[in-house]
């Protein structure tokens, strides 16, 4: 796929060009925000929250990322956005809003047993370290490639990588002693 | 280095992305230590258990839904696009009919009582500046946006707005000065919309953002209740206070808040009308009070000329405007609109700074600055939109920004630094260029280092145009506008044979002099700041302006350092013509000043009899300061080295005692009317009510044989008086205008009929002055 092309052509007012870029992107980001949040569901809420705001941002700017890179941005910083927003409603007490925002009940059948495992300790490392665990080790990511992406420096995405696969071992650890 | 250290080294190595020289030093130390293979071993086990992540059954296809919610969007925005131009459309027409219409004030109307004055340039004024500022502070708003404790300060900001609102609906609807609706108008309009994107944007405190949005809606209902009730309705009025409150709302909700304009509708008007029911009992309470005209003396209006500031306020809503236009339209057209426009306004910057120099007339220097910022962003916007031409925004950019920097230079040359100078010139183009520069094209402060292209050839071209302005400034390079170039352009006055000047008008008493005086001040003239030749005729008009020190303020408001305006008149040779009864002070002398404000904002003294120079604390009137003839002088007003501090008591006392004097409208005294019979005229009853009251106030007159006695003669029938309003309450420290009517038929014989105007406050204060009405 050209991508100048393709983002050209959706710019130039050709809606149905942005078709091509969701169909190669859909499977990976969506994958990505399944491992970053453990949730199914949300993840499918939120690709769809991504591509559209890429759609709506393609319009406006220029951006120096490459495509891919930017996708990854877009869906990281909407997974920010929504535990941003858990968090903040969590502030208010009886919220009708809170019931509605809380996690649904998991829907991990896809996963084998031990994948589900994995997953749920994942889920707990806080969020700066495992965007940069996720976007290495799942998405394949290059330490370069995340700084860019997250807007952060390559020491800062070394050092993060290295803490988050420390609080996971930890917990692994915990997990199987017990 | 400890094995702890080496921690993320190790996880690098197994994600493998070190640099060679590393990996040697991370193997090399692995090959003798075995907790540290230990840990590679375990972050190894961590890499293989997390990418294992990477296997997942498929996902749903999410095309469809994706696509169509695109399209459902798009479609919204094919309305927008048709509702942008319009917007900017009914903007245009509201600026053109505001434009159109407004009535150039003529003193006449503005002193009629009972039907409230037109719209002034100085109200105007007033309006475009706070709506200017409430503009900085939505931008403000919206940059700072997300971050709690800045949303609590925009939670504050609509109830504060509103409360201003309704006090100054109050106010004005007790004084009767219904034109300051607008102010309310405007200013609550933007509490409400900064109320509504608070409300809607945030999840905690809305209590404060709604009760501000109440607050606010409560002063448009009761602005448009006063609006019913205005007596000239004119087209202006509307558009300003209707339409512009309007669709600045709905343009607000509907691109800050991408909410429909039914939604606004839907819960606006119920409160509208609950607020409305509320207002109409309120307004029932005033509905027949007769209330006399109160004219305060206005408040210490800043030394630049109204006039032109009003001018760059329109010049920059104009600019604003079309902004607005270009983004509406956002294409290709627009853009390449947009530097042809940016090189322009960089022009019209230039031109405003030469002609600021050449003249001398360094109020100028406020085009210099909103202007410019313009350019800059449109000139910026067209670069990074745009692949090609870019040549001719870039020289818009660099143009602008030279201009920016003359401004900044004349803005510390200016002698009195006033916060509104500040705002408008530094505080409000900084807000709008950093709000269009994030939000239209995503340039935030912190990667701007990367629009290489832009900072290499502007900023070298801004810092060696900083440098040279910053040596001009300070004088290192001559000529330019140092302080000395400006005060060697001195009158030389020729001492011309002019005993008193027919124009000047000569005031009877302190008591005259205090009353008609807005402002009173002692202080020390600090430099000649500038001369401003006008074309006058067959000659010149030369306005010398002093930085004039205030020391000590009797009367009115002022700020530290005020630029007093002297007017002198020259013959076409460029010699100036002097009045050596009035000739303008100079630098270090010390003056007592008693200064009317002009229409356009300048500070004017009121010519030899309202001067007093102060030598070695002892105070001269003109007459004693030139040796000049002192017969032409009234005696009362002739001191001769009277000490300052009892000069100031004499004065304080006259503005603690009731003053009762019969002025033009104009401001000037006016004791003698001429006219045909048949005809009539009217003069203004000024009274200023010092340290009395409150108490009732009622005037009467009578027909006497002269000036100087209170003997009554019959009243001729074929000449009417009358005094409007004759009877009210009068307050402390305020000032009261009433309206004298003489009206004759053509029976009436001619002479001279001296007219006695008596006011009694209460039971015991009365006074009175006596007018000649000279019929032919």
């Amino acid at each position: 796929m050209e991508e100048a092309l393709v983002i050209a052509q959706v710019r130039s007012g050709n809606t149905d060009a942005f078709t091509g870029i969701v169909e190669h992107y859909q499977s990976p980001i969506q994958r990505y925000l399944y491992r970053l949040t453990g949730d199914y569901e949300l993840a499918k809420d939120l690709t769809q929250d991504t591509f559209i705001h890429a759609y709506k941002s393609i319009l406006k700017t220029d951006s120096e990322l490459s495509l891919k890179a930017w996708l990854y941005r877009i869906a990281t910083n909407n997974a920010y956005q929504y535990y941003r927003r858990k968090r903040l409603i969590s502030f208010i007490p009886f919220s009708r809003l809170k019931r509605e925002i809380e996690i649904p009940t998991r829907d991990n059948t896809a996963d084998t047993a031990e994948t589900a495992a994995i997953q749920e300790i994942l889920v707990k490392i806080p969020e700066e370290l495992r965007i940069c665990l996720v976007l290495h080790l799942v998405e394949g990511f290059k330490y370069r490639e995340i700084a860019a992406t997250i807007g952060i420096s390559e020491d800062a995405v070394r050092m993060r990588v290295a803490r988050g696969k420390e609080a996971f071992q930890k917990s692994y650890q915990g997990g199987e002693v017990r | 280095m400890k094995c702890r250290d080496l921690k993320e080294l190790l996880s690098a190595y197994a994600d493998g992305e070190l640099s060679r020289t590393q990996r040697e030093f991370v193997e090399e130390h692995l090959a003798g230590c075995v907790d540290c293979r230990a840990t590679l071993d375990s972050y190894r086990m961590v890499n293989q258990k997390i990418t294992s992540l990477n296997e997942t059954a498929a996902f749903p296809d999410l095309k469809y839904a994706i696509m169509s919610t695109i399209k459902t969007e798009n479609n919204k925005k094919q309305f927008q696009k048709w509702l942008r131009p319009v917007l900017a459309t009914i903007a245009i027409l509201a600026f053109i009919a505001v434009v159109l219409t407004v009535p150039v004030e003529s003193p006449e109307t503005s002193s009629s009582v009972g039907a409230p004055p037109p719209l002034t340039w100085e109200k105007l004024n007033l309006v475009i500046s706070l709506s200017l500022l409430a503009a900085f502070l939505i931008m403000l708003g919206r940059l700072l946006v997300n971050k709690i404790f800045k949303m609590f300060i925009a939670g504050i900001v609509p109830v504060l707005l509103g409360l201003i609102g309704i006090g100054i609906g109050i106010r004005e609807s007790l004084i009767g000065h219904p034109e300051v609706l607008i102010v309310m108008g405007i200013i609550s309009a933007y509490g409400v919309i900064l109320g509504a994107i608070y409300i809607i944007r945030r999840n905690v405190n809305r209590w404060l953002s709604i009760t501000g949005l109440l607050l606010c809606l409560l002063v448009l209902v009761l602005e448009a209740i006063m609006f019913v009730g205005y007596p000239i309705p004119q087209l202006w009025l509307t558009m300003v206070t209707v339409v512009t409150p309007v669709s600045l709302v709905t343009y607000a909700f509907h691109r800050e808040l991408n909410q429909s304009p039914r939604l606004w509708l839907r819960y606006g008007l119920v409160i509208v009308v609950l607020m409305a029911i509320i207002a109409g009992l309120l307004a029932d309470q005033y509905r027949g009070m007769e209330i006399p005209e109160i004219i305060s003396a206005p408040m210490s209006p800043p030394p630049l000329g109204y006039v032109i500031i009003t001018d760059i306020g329109w010049a920059a809503l104009l600019a604003g405007t079309l902004i607005m236009i270009g983004l509406a339209f956002r294409n290709r057209f627009a853009l390449a609109l947009a530097d042809v426009y940016s090189m322009l306004l960089g022009i019209i910057g230039w031109y405003f700074g030469l002609y600021a120099l050449t003249t001398l007339k360094s109020d100028m220097f406020l085009g210099m600055g909103i202007l410019p910022i313009f350019g800059l962003i449109m000139g910026i916007v067209a670069i990074k939109k745009r692949a090609d031409r870019r040549w001719s925004a870039l020289t818009g950019v660099v143009l602008c920004i030279s201009a920016l920097v003359l401004d900044i230079i004349f803005l510390f040359s200016y002698p009195a630094k006033h916060i509104w100078i500040i705002t408008l010139t530094i505080l409000i183009p900084i807000g709008v260029g950093a709000y269009a520069l994030r939000h239209e094209i995503g340039l935030s402060w912190w990667n701007w280092r990367r629009n290489i292209l832009l900072w290499r050839i502007a900023l070298p071209v801004t810092m060696v145009l900083t440098a040279l302005g910053t040596l001009w400034g300070t004088g290192v390079i001559p000529g330019l506008i140092s302080t000395e170039e400006v005060s060697t352009r001195n009158i030389t006055f020729i001492q011309g044979t002019s005993s008193l000047a027919s124009w000047a008008t000569n005031y009877e008493d302190m008591e005259e002099l205090c009353n008609l005086a807005d402002l009173i001040v002692v202080g020390t003239v600090d430099r000649i700041i500038e001369v401003v030749p006008t074309e006058w005729g067959h000659g010149m008009i030369y306005d010398a302006r002093s930085a004039f020190r205030v020391e000590t303020v009797l009367k009115g408001k002022a700020d530290r350092e005020i630029v007093l305006t002297h007017m002198a008149l020259a013959s076409p040779d460029g010699w100036i013509e002097g009045m050596v009864e009035d000739p303008p002070p100079q630098a270090g002398e010390k003056w007592v000043f008693f200064l009317s404000i002009t229409e356009s904002g300048e500070y004017n003294n009121f010519g030899p009899w309202g001067r007093y120079k102060i030598t070695d604390d002892k105070v001269y009137s003109m007459n004693r300061v030139l040796g000049s003839n002192n017969s032409y002088y009234e005696e009362k007003l002739d001191f001769n080295g009277v000490n300052l501090s009892t000069f100031i008591g004499i004065v304080k006392e006259t503005l603690d005692s009731i003053i009762l004097t019969l002025t033009d409208n104009f401001g000037l005294p006016d004791r003698a009317l001429r006219f045909d019979a048949g005809g009539s005229q009217t003069v203004n009853i000024k009274l200023s009510t010092g340290k009395y009251g409150p108490d009732n106030l009622i005037y009467t007159f009578k027909r006497v044989e002269g000036k100087d006695t209170a003997i009554e003669m019959p009243m001729p029938a074929e000449l009417n008086v009358t005094i409007e309003p004759v009877q009210f309450t009068v307050y402390p420290r305020n000032e009261y205008r009433s309206i004298l009517k003489i009206q004759t038929t053509a029976d009436l014989p001619s002479g001279t009929y001296w007219i006695y105007v008596e006011y009694h406050l209460g039971e015991l204060t009365s006074g009175h002055r006596t007018l000649m009405v000279n019929i032919n």
